[in-house]
């Protein structure tokens, strides 16, 4: 695990997309204010059909505007899929190498995520969202990755 | 809705390359026309006679046709320009043989040119933030897709890599193609590690270069006394995007299987009558996943399919990329979809020189392109 080091002023990188855990509604202010480093996710629901969205968007989830539908946080739990390494830096500033997984969260949506470390983890692994500080050009951010929920190798 | 065979038959009449190559500072026009101008020779045809040009293109800009085919004359024609992703060709194609199966055009063109580009995507532009730098990368998504088909179906890097050793073979047998080199298994494991199994050598180069392909009506090839005996039938045409599915996001492959499925079906052929297939193979596993979507063996019987050489020329079965494919021809956006007829075609004329596959007679161009759309085309000569 790696330890959280108190950054929790730091604002993060995509306040539209995460937010620290306990922050209510989730709105995404963009500040760290959680008591933990654990992430949630911020998604739309469509209150007509319940179908969930990640990331939020001004564009509505199918028939249903914006506006009309329910924001919501995602747990940031989830289950890897799949779990690749990239070995090359495939756009400007990437480090590498870098864990990619195919993550399935626990409320249903499909995406891809950072996973923290160097070591690919099997289908199957549970996993959290954390935020972790990482120097950008902006300066240190919090920014989401993955993490491995202990014991569940 | 009514099928390509239930309108006015289109025929090939006249294919034109330019090879593709890694990127230089010769203009795209002399590309486009070295091509288009081999097509019309092809032929034996008169630019005057094409009434509609479709240019497929994905980076070169606006008004891409007229600033190219004024060289070769203004003659009034209909230009449209298509761009479709990857499919850019496979859809200016589609495009000219449904003008000519309307009736709206006796003689299309269909041309894909491209100088690589940018690579300035839409996905870039939706204002929305994604969580990893890797999102909308192809290489990532394809290296999961790789990792996915190992954990689920045991497919090793070595059955995988196997993909690119027969196309880079016959790449090098092709005067058009990017990559001219045979490859053994172990230089393409051992090329540069670029995501999951991934190697370089498994990924389709940057490059640049045109495709052109001529179709025309029966009374077109009557009146301009073309040799209808080269003039390849195209049997169908078909375009779609994904359907959401919840299949941990390979949406994908199903596109795939469906819409390769609806152009055999259109074209009222069956797997086991197609000879040759061209098929987006950009990263190696893509050709095994899609050919197992479009039934060519059941699945997770690819790789068998691969180590038995059942996909290569002359292996006695559906020879899939003969040309090289992606892999190995290159994949230069605009044209890649034209190319992949333009090959067919060759194929079925039996003119393949170097690379023939014995007795060809029918051909599947099947390409994808982001977002995803995919287009699939069935020829056959008579």
């Amino acid at each position: 695990m790696t330890p959280f080091q108190g950054e929790t002023d730091l604002p993060l990188r995509d306040p539209g997309l995460y937010a620290p855990s306990g922050t209510g509604t989730g709105t995404g202010t963009g500040t760290g204010t959680g008591t933990g480093d654990g992430a949630v996710l911020l998604a739309l629901r469509d209150p007509a059909t319940g179908t969930i969205a990640f990331p939020r968007t001004a564009y509505g989830i199918g028939a249903t505007p914006a506006e009309a539908a329910e924001p919501i946080q995602l747990s940031g739990r989830g289950t890897v899929l799949t779990c690749i390494t990239i070995h090359q830096p495939l756009s400007p500033g990437m480090a590498v190498p870098l864990l990619v997984a195919r993550l399935r969260l626990e409320e249903g949506p499909v995406l891809d995520g950072i996973l923290e470390g160097t070591e690919e983890v099997p289908p199957g692994t549970l996993v959290q969202a954390v935020l972790v500080p990482e120097d950008s050009e902006r300066g240190p951010l919090l920014v989401c990755r993955f993490r491995m929920l202990e014991g569940a190798a | 809705m009514s099928g390509l065979r239930e309108m006015r038959p289109v025929r090939v009449v006249g294919i034109g390359m330019h090879p593709y190559q890694f990127p230089t500072e010769i203009p795209y026009v002399t590309l486009g026309l070295t091509a288009l101008r081999r097509a019309l020779a092809d032929a034996e045809l008169d630019w005057p006679a094409v009434g509609f040009a479709a240019i497929g293109t994905g980076a070169i800009g606006m008004a891409a046709g007229r600033v190219m085919l004024r060289h070769i004359g203004s003659t009034g024609l209909e230009v449209m320009q298509v761009e479709n992703a990857s499919a850019s060709g496979s859809s200016a194609f589609r495009t000219a043989c449904l003008m000519v199966a309307s009736g709206q055009h006796e003689v299309a063109l269909a041309l894909g040119v491209d100088k690589f580009g940018s690579g300035q995507r839409a996905a870039h532009k939706d204002g929305i933030p994604r969580l990893t730098p890797a999102a909308e990368i192809p290489a990532v998504k394809f290296a999961l897709m790789a990792r996915a088909w190992r954990d689920r179906y045991g497919l090793t890097p070595e059955e995988m890599a196997l993909v690119a050793v027969k196309n880079h073979g016959n790449a090098a047998r092709n005067p058009y193609a990017q990559f001219r080199k045979p490859r053994t298994l172990e230089q393409v494991l051992n090329s540069n590690r670029v995501a999951g199994d991934l190697t370089s050598l498994q990924c389709t180069p940057r490059g640049e270069g045109a495709a052109a392909v001529i179709v025309a009506s029966e009374e077109a090839i009557r009146r301009h006394g073309l040799d209808r005996g080269r003039a390849i039938r195209v049997l169908s045409s078909v375009a779609s995007s994904e359907h959401a599915v919840a299949d941990e996001g390979w949406s994908l492959v199903e596109m795939v299987q469906r819409s390769g499925l609806a152009a055999l079906e259109q074209a009222g052929v069956a797997m086991g009558e197609v000879d040759i297939i061209e098929l987006h193979d950009a990263f190696s596993i893509e050709e095994i996943v899609y050919a197992e979507a479009l039934g060519l063996c059941p699945l997770g019987q690819g790789a068998a399919q691969l180590r038995a050489g059942r996909w290569d020329i002359g292996g006695g079965g559906c020879a899939v990329n003969p040309s090289g494919g992606l892999l190995g021809m290159g994949h230069p956006i605009g044209p890649t979809g034209a190319g992949q007829v333009a090959e067919i075609v060759r194929q079925l004329r039996g003119e393949a020189e170097g690379r023939q596959h014995p007795g060809a007679r029918t051909g599947l161009a099947h390409m994808i392109g982001l977002g995803s759309v995919a287009v699939g085309h069935v020829l056959q000569r008579d």
